[in-house]
């Protein structure tokens, strides 16, 4: 085995600071059970965990969106 | 896939070690390395950590001293050429053996951080790369699975701030907070309408005399007709005071209040000669404007004058039936010219007559063109005209007369006159300079334009009239930019002086009112927004509630399932005791406090125990025990493949080291998980050879001969003595299975004896370079007769050792091995042989 460093290949900032943190279990799933189906709070992490990690926040904004969009409907369309 | 294992780690110029590269070799899932004080121990159990993540926790954990540890993971005594490296060989999760190294490229400095090159097989890699391998780091700062003096302290002597971090992050619950913070940061921003219709209803909820009709809004958001009646109330009031008729509809009250404000506001500064027309939508000519006229230019160069005035006789003479189908040669129908009309002459007259129709195609389409180009130069000097404020409108005295000045604006605004003025004044004059230029331009193009529209017959190029029109466009759009420019600053100075004047007029509001009549959609729209987002953020601070509640519940069941492993290896370390620890959880109400209980219980059987602070009540043994067992619950949590433990029961804790040794090893490897132990407690590592020989141990010994050299790794697993002892030890058992692997240590030994004899007899005749390596992959059979002429000692000897090579020779590969007597015997004759010629 050869023992000598390859010093031709350049040295990189290669201290691994991050933390791989693999799913070991749901975390979701968990406080699923403890959140009332149908609830909003349910809905938002269904949204949420559905969409791609980065674009996660897109997911929970969307469904402010689509509520404030519903409470609006009853009061019928502005008019200009 | 299973976890990872190490099967040998390799250190080179880190830390206590030299030059030279030392190698660990792990064979099987337990090694014991005996070091006393400063022989490496620690060097080794960094060196891994170095390996896995690049730096030594140490310098982290000890945040003061960060710049004692420049320069410290390089060995103080290398040359400038030296590498400085740990490489491991792993068995990865994918069963196949890896090689890992990371290379030191620049080493801690005062205030920066080491850089290092990761590889695996000789490719660059991070730690996703270790991943792949099975190896998962855990959370900072005790990533990597050693467990050393300065890291079982770190839970203890944490802030609660960086101890809940570490628990929230070692139980993966950062992916909830995550969410949560999504969830409360989208909520924050559902808190942010911006809404001016709402802000003027405020503004004119000021206005008292109509406080009374706002309040009749009803809540929430009303409707269109529920607000249009609300506003002519208040229309009605407002013009009733002023003494003017209340009814009709809201447009017409608005109408007329907005009359009663200008009077009033009039009465105090006349605001409305800020007024002024925004510059109207407009653009040059478009190039098939130009097309046109070129080709009516070109049409009207082709028709003859002559022609073009009998036109109309020759179409009706060629619409005669007799010309329209002559064959042949005709009296000419007007003029009754004999024989006149040939054929020739008919078609050259159908050609004529054609190119005057398209001449008069071409020129409707100039007339009309010139029209549009004087409607557009009309429209652009009444733009000029328009974008000028009123005031500029005004001569002097006139302006003066209607108390415009800049004195005035100056005694009204007082203070915060200059900083309106200065760039207002400034881009008033800009503005107007724009417009003079536009409008002289524009009356040029008007005459130009109506010049061609009137002689359209005669005019010749149209070299004038388009550079005109571009230069035209181009201050036109100095207008607009300057209008634009001028209008920040006059709605600012305007702005004031509404504030000022409605103050002084009493109409504060009035305008925001007014603003509002005229858009009560718009109103309305904010209104239904403003009561949606209302609505939305009740629901979603509700929403954010049961999430936190429910997180916290998640957080106690992991914190439950945790303490539950940690229970589990504190009562293996300490069973029966009873001060044991409890629970490691948030304190209620406290969410970035983490307490670790101990309970206290007056009996045997841990019965009425009362709950304390692990920290307050446990000794600094039990401390000891608490950290250690945090950190193999973390282990085994985490599915790791390894372990080192530096010194992981204290040299003091007699007591409980057995426990350590049978029950905490024991279950460590039946989980399974690879543990490597380092000790300087001779007694330790000699207890974990006889107890775990069963599980093939491996032994190795830290020694330092010099300083320069560093630390030394001696295999004593592999070494001369140690085989021959563990085969005797195998033997003795009698079980088969042990004399089987007796023999095989034994065979191990002998070749290693012939090894170190063959290396000392060159070396004696000079040759100082041999290494015993030089011999690796040589078997007993042919090392034997290497050495026989070497052993002279006694005549027997030679004999001896062949009839030794043949009792392991052929046996130790066979199922039946070589019986406990024979083996024994062998054990002796071999030891006798060391001593006789090896000379220990």
């Amino acid at each position: 085995m050869n023992m000598q460093p390859n010093e031709s290949q350049e040295a990189t900032a290669a201290p691994s600071g991050s933390t791989s943190e693999p799913a070991r279990e749901d975390n979701f799933d968990r406080l699923k059970k403890h959140l009332v189906a149908g609830s909003l709070a349910s809905l938002l992490v269904d949204a949420y965990r559905a969409e791609e990690p980065g674009r996660r926040s897109g997911a929970v904004r969307l469904i402010l969106q689509q509520r404030v969009q519903s409470a609006k409907e009853p009061h019928g369309r502005p008019q200009a | 896939m299973v976890a990872p294992r190490l099967r040998s780690l390799t250190v080179c110029g880190f830390r206590a070690y030299g030059r030279s590269p030392q190698t660990l070799n792990l064979p099987s899932d337990i090694a014991a390395v005996w070091g006393p004080n400063s022989k490496g121990k620690s060097s080794l159990a960094e060196a891994l950590e170095f390996l896995l993540t690049g730096r030594i926790s140490r310098r982290e954990l000890m945040a003061g001293s960060q710049d004692e540890f420049a320069e410290a993971l390089r060995n103080v005594h290398l040359g400038e050429t030296d590498a400085t490296y740990v490489a491991a060989k792993i068995l990865a999760a994918d069963g196949k053996e890896r090689e890992v190294r990371r290379t030191l490229k620049r080493d801690y400095a005062k205030r920066e951080d080491c850089q290092s090159q990761l590889e695996i097989d000789g490719v660059v890699s991070d730690a996703s790369g270790l991943a792949s391998l099975g190896i998962v780091l855990s959370q900072p700062p005790l990533q990597a699975p050693v467990l050393a003096q300065h890291t079982l302290g770190y839970l203890f002597s944490a802030g609660p701030q960086e101890r809940a971090t570490y628990f929230k992050t070692l139980l993966e619950l950062n992916d909830l907070e995550t969410f949560r913070s999504e969830v409360a940061a989208a909520m924050g921003e559902l808190r942010e309408p911006a809404a001016p219709a709402l802000s003027k209803l405020a503004a004119c909820s000021g206005i008292v005399p109509i406080q009374g009709e706002l309040r009749k809004l009803p809540p929430g958001a009303p409707d269109l007709p529920a607000i249009t009646s609300v506003l002519e109330g208040a229309a009605a009031v407002l013009l009733s005071a002023a003494g003017q008729p209340a009814e009709g509809t809201l447009a017409e009250r608005t109408e007329r209040v907005r009359s009663v404000l200008a009077k009033r506001r009039g009465s105090a500064f006349p605001l409305d000669l800020f007024s002024r027309t925004e510059p109207a939508a407009w653009s040059a000519p478009a190039p098939e404007a130009w097309a046109r006229l070129r080709t009516y230019l070109d049409e009207r160069g082709k028709v003859d004058a002559e022609v073009a005035r009998l036109v109309t006789l020759f179409e009706q003479a060629l619409q005669l039936p007799q010309v329209a189908g002559a064959k042949g040669t005709l009296d000419c129908p007007l003029c009754a010219t004999k024989a006149s009309l040939t054929p020739d002459r008919i078609a050259f007259l159908r050609e004529r007559v054609q190119q005057t129709r398209s001449f008069a195609a071409a020129e409707g389409a100039a007339r009309s063109t010139l029209q549009q180009l004087l409607a557009s130069a009309q429209a652009c000097a009444a733009t000029a005209k328009n974008a000028r404020p009123a005031l500029a409108a005004l001569e002097g005295s006139e302006r003066r007369r209607r108390g415009f000045s800049l004195a005035r604006i100056r005694e009204i605004l007082g203070n915060v006159a200059e900083p309106l003025l200065s760039p207002w004044l400034k881009c008033l004059r800009s503005l107007l300079r724009a417009v003079a230029a536009l409008g002289a331009k524009a009356e040029e193009v008007v005459t130009l334009a109506q010049g061609m529209v009137s002689s359209l017959a005669s005019f010749e190029s149209l070299e004038a009239v388009i550079p005109a029109y571009a230069e035209l466009q181009r201050r036109r759009d100095a207008v607009v930019e300057a209008s634009r420019a001028y209008e920040v600053h006059a709605r600012g100075l305007r702005s004031a002086l509404e504030g000022v004047v409605d103050a002084r007029a009493d109409t504060r509001g009035w305008q925001d009112f007014i603003d509002l009549a005229l858009d009560v959609g718009g109103l309305h729209a904010a209104m239904v927004e403003r009561t949606a987002l209302q609505s939305v953020t009740k629901e979603m601070e509700k929403a954010l509630r049961e999430i936190d509640a429910a997180k916290e519940r998640v957080l106690d069941e992991k914190f439950g399932e945790y303490s539950d492993l940690v229970r589990e290896w504190w009562d293996r370390l300490r069973p029966g005791e009873p001060a044991f620890f409890s629970t490691v959880r948030p304190r209620k109400g406290a969410k970035r406090t983490i307490d670790i209980k101990a309970e206290l219980s007056p009996h045997e059987d841990r019965s009425a125990p009362k709950v304390r602070d692990a920290v307050a009540v446990f000794s600094q043994s039990q401390m000891h025990c608490l950290g250690l067992a945090l950190f193999l619950a973390r282990a085994q949590r985490e599915g790791l493949g390894f372990i080192v433990l530096d010194e992981p029961v204290l040299s003091s804790d007699e007591d409980y080291r057995v426990h350590f040794h049978a029950d905490v090893l024991e279950a460590l490897l039946a989980i399974p998980m690879q543990v490597v132990v380092l000790t300087q407690s001779q007694p330790t590592w000699e207890e974990l050879e006889s107890r775990y020989r069963h599980a093939n141990i491996s032994q190795a010994q830290l020694r330092v001969e010099t300083a320069a050299e560093g630390c030394i790794i001696e295999a004593t697993s592999d070494g001369l003595r140690a085989k021959i002892g563990r085969a005797r030890s195998l033997a003795r058992t009698g079980h088969p299975d042990n004399m089987k692997s007796g023999a095989g240590h034994l065979r191990d030994a002998a070749e290693r004896f012939c090894k170190e004899l063959l290396v000392e007899d060159r070396r004696s005749q000079g040759d100082g370079a041999v290494e015993i390596a030089e011999y690796d992959g040589h078997a007993l059979e042919w090392l034997a007769p290497k050495v026989a002429p070497m052993l002279r000692k006694d005549p027997s000897h030679a004999g001896k050792f062949e009839a030794l090579k043949k009792l392991l020779n052929p046996r130790c590969h066979d199922n039946a091995p070589p019986s406990t007597q024979e083996l024994v015997h062998a054990c002796g004759e071999l030891d006798r042989f060391v001593k006789d010629y090896l000379g220990r």
